[in-house]
């Protein structure tokens, strides 16, 4: 079993703090402290595997000649021996594939990051409104970016067009105005 | 607690700044979201979104760290309150001040309300066979007594539920150790670098904050005298070198809690005693230069209004000397208690044939 220590002084914690229901003292610093702990503590980490060598003629593995196939890959179905097996999400993925995925984005538990250009666009939209001349520039860049953006992927944890609907009504209504208060200005003169 | 549509995530109650740098959390959300097989911890920061996974499978533990966070905002929020409407009492001259000030204290309360409603403050981290992991929106015990349980029932679900005998007579491998991107200080480098600081420099920086408290008082009592104050700003300058000498050595966690904590409280007194004091230096410095108008070429001519500054010459003098001697007393008082507690168990353990406290580990 691994060590759990405590997060303000990082001293180990014994092991009969670790069940406890309450909060218990550090005995180190005493911070108040509360541990949950889960089977994966005591079991720590499986031993990788490192594949079989393939016997008489059995398949074997794309990427090793020598080894057993064990699995095949569910995105591309070629061959897999235990060590290129990479699960993911409930998948078995070949090391090609999850690289491929990642550089692409196609694997959605992979990404780390995105920019959320719906947001952005709207904000565009929004703010300036604050200092209303500013929006005579900001309003057809807010409604270029979200025409432009219109399928660049939404946050992971939020689906649907709202914010890009916004930011293309708020940006034309501010067009509109802008055009409005122009052509007004230009009769006035004449 | 709102769900997200046909994504596959479940929004979980509570957020926090993620804190990885002074101005880095400005703008910066993070929220816990329940997946099917992890926990999606999002970082937002307006324009794009930070993603960090916690699979089910490979939780080892949550940690839960009870903090003073709430109740040190609490006594903040209420002196600043109370400061506040005193000095809108004190300040009958000025309806605008008075005004002002009492919308002061007006904001100051309704945070103070909001801060109360929230509730006692934590730390929460989530621990796998490879790293420790800061969970900034579980930064309220209420929130993580609602979002805990939720995580736990997913859990072990997917691991099974743990038996108490079982942690107990499994045997710890002290060669292994999960890296943290969040270090907690102090590090265990840390705590032996600082195992042979005695709290010397803790010990000159809150005398010297005692000693400035007793001058400061004086002043008060003597109707202003130049030279009292010339000493205390000389004292001041010293107890700020001495409290980055504090403020470095205590890096190590050689201290206690209590002593980390009253000197990271005076370090935010002088940045407030700081501002304030700037605040009179430019008034003095304006005032000086309309009674007698000359050139100010050089610092001692900045410097001199500034000492012949009574505190008794306005109510709101009078209220930030007060302010500034109470504040150093109790802080150098609480900080020289502290100290003193902590060699005399220091010394106590040393006799024993303890390591001192930091660097035993249980």
């Amino acid at each position: 079993m691994e060590p759990i220590a405590c997060t303000a002084c990082r001293g180990r914690l014994p092991s009969a703090y670790l069940t406890k229901e309450d909060f218990f003292q550090c005995p180190s610093c005493k911070a108040r402290l509360k541990v949950h702990v889960f089977p994966a503590l005591i079991r720590g980490i499986a031993p990788g595997k490192s594949g079989e060598a393939v016997k008489g003629d059995e398949a074997s593995c794309f990427y090793h000649s020598g080894k057993k196939a064990e699995i095949a890959c569910d995105y591309c179905g070629r061959f897999l021996c235990s060590l290129c097996d990479l699960e993911l999400g409930g998948k078995h993925l070949c090391p090609t594939c999850l690289e491929t995925g990642r550089n692409k984005g196609r694997i959605t538990n992979l990404e780390r990051h995105r920019t959320l250009y719906d947001s952005a666009a709207l904000q565009l939209a929004l703010f300036p409104l604050l200092i209303f001349w500013l929006t005579i520039v900001t309003a057809p860049v807010a409604l270029f970016l979200a025409i432009r953006r219109w399928n660049a992927p939404p946050s992971i944890v939020r689906r649907g067009k709202g914010r890009f609907v916004a930011a293309i009504i708020l940006s034309t209504l501010q067009i509109l105005g802008w055009a409005a208060g122009i052509t007004y200005l230009v009769s006035l003169r004449h | 607690m709102g769900g997200s549509r046909n994504t596959g995530y479940r929004r979980l109650p509570g957020r926090g700044p993620q804190k990885t740098g002074l101005f880095s959390h400005v703008g910066s959300r993070c929220r816990l979201y329940l997946g099917e097989d992890h926990i999606l911890a999002v970082d937002s920061h307006g324009f794009s979104e930070d993603y960090k996974r916690f699979y089910f499978n490979d939780i080892q533990a949550f940690i839960l760290r009870r903090t003073r966070r709430w109740e040190i905002g609490m006594a903040l929020l209420a002196c600043a309150c109370a400061c506040a409407a005193g000095l809108s009492l004190a300040s009958v001259r000025s309806h605008g001040l008075a005004n002002f000030l009492w919308a002061l204290s007006a904001l100051c309360f309704i945070l103070l309300l909001i801060h109360g409603l929230r509730g006692p403050t934590c730390v929460c981290h989530v621990a796998t066979a490879v790293q420790e992991d800061l969970l900034p929106s579980l930064n309220r015990l209420r929130v993580a007594a609602e979002v805990i349980p939720l995580l736990e029932s997913a859990i072990e679900y997917a691991q099974g539920r743990v038996i108490a005998e079982e942690v107990e007579a499994t045997p710890v491998e002290v060669s292994r150790s999960r890296s943290s991107p969040f270090k907690a200080t102090p590090s265990r480098e840390g705590i032996a670098q600082g195992a042979g600081y005695r709290g010397s420099a803790h010990l000159v920086a809150f005398s010297l904050l005692v000693a400035m408290a007793v001058l400061t008082t004086a002043d008060l009592a003597m109707r202003h005298l130049p030279s009292l104050m010339a000493l205390c700003t000389f004292l001041g300058v010293a107890y700020s070198v001495f409290l980055v000498i504090s403020l470095v050595k205590q890096r190590g966690g050689a201290v206690s809690g209590k002593m980390r904590a009253v000197t990271w409280a005076c370090l935010a007194f002088i940045c407030v005693s700081f501002v304030l004091g700037y605040a009179i230096m430019v008034y003095a410095a304006v005032r000086g230069a309309m009674l007698r108008p000359r050139v100010m070429a050089t610092d001692w001519d900045v410097y001199r209004p500034l000492l012949l500054l009574s505190p008794h010459g306005s109510p709101f003098l009078t209220a930030i000397y007060g302010f500034e001697a109470i504040c150093s007393f109790v802080l150098g008082s609480l900080g020289l208690a502290s100290v003193l507690k902590w060699r005399r168990e220091r010394a106590v353990r040393s006799i024993e044939g303890e390591a001192p406290r930091g660097t035993s580990m249980p």
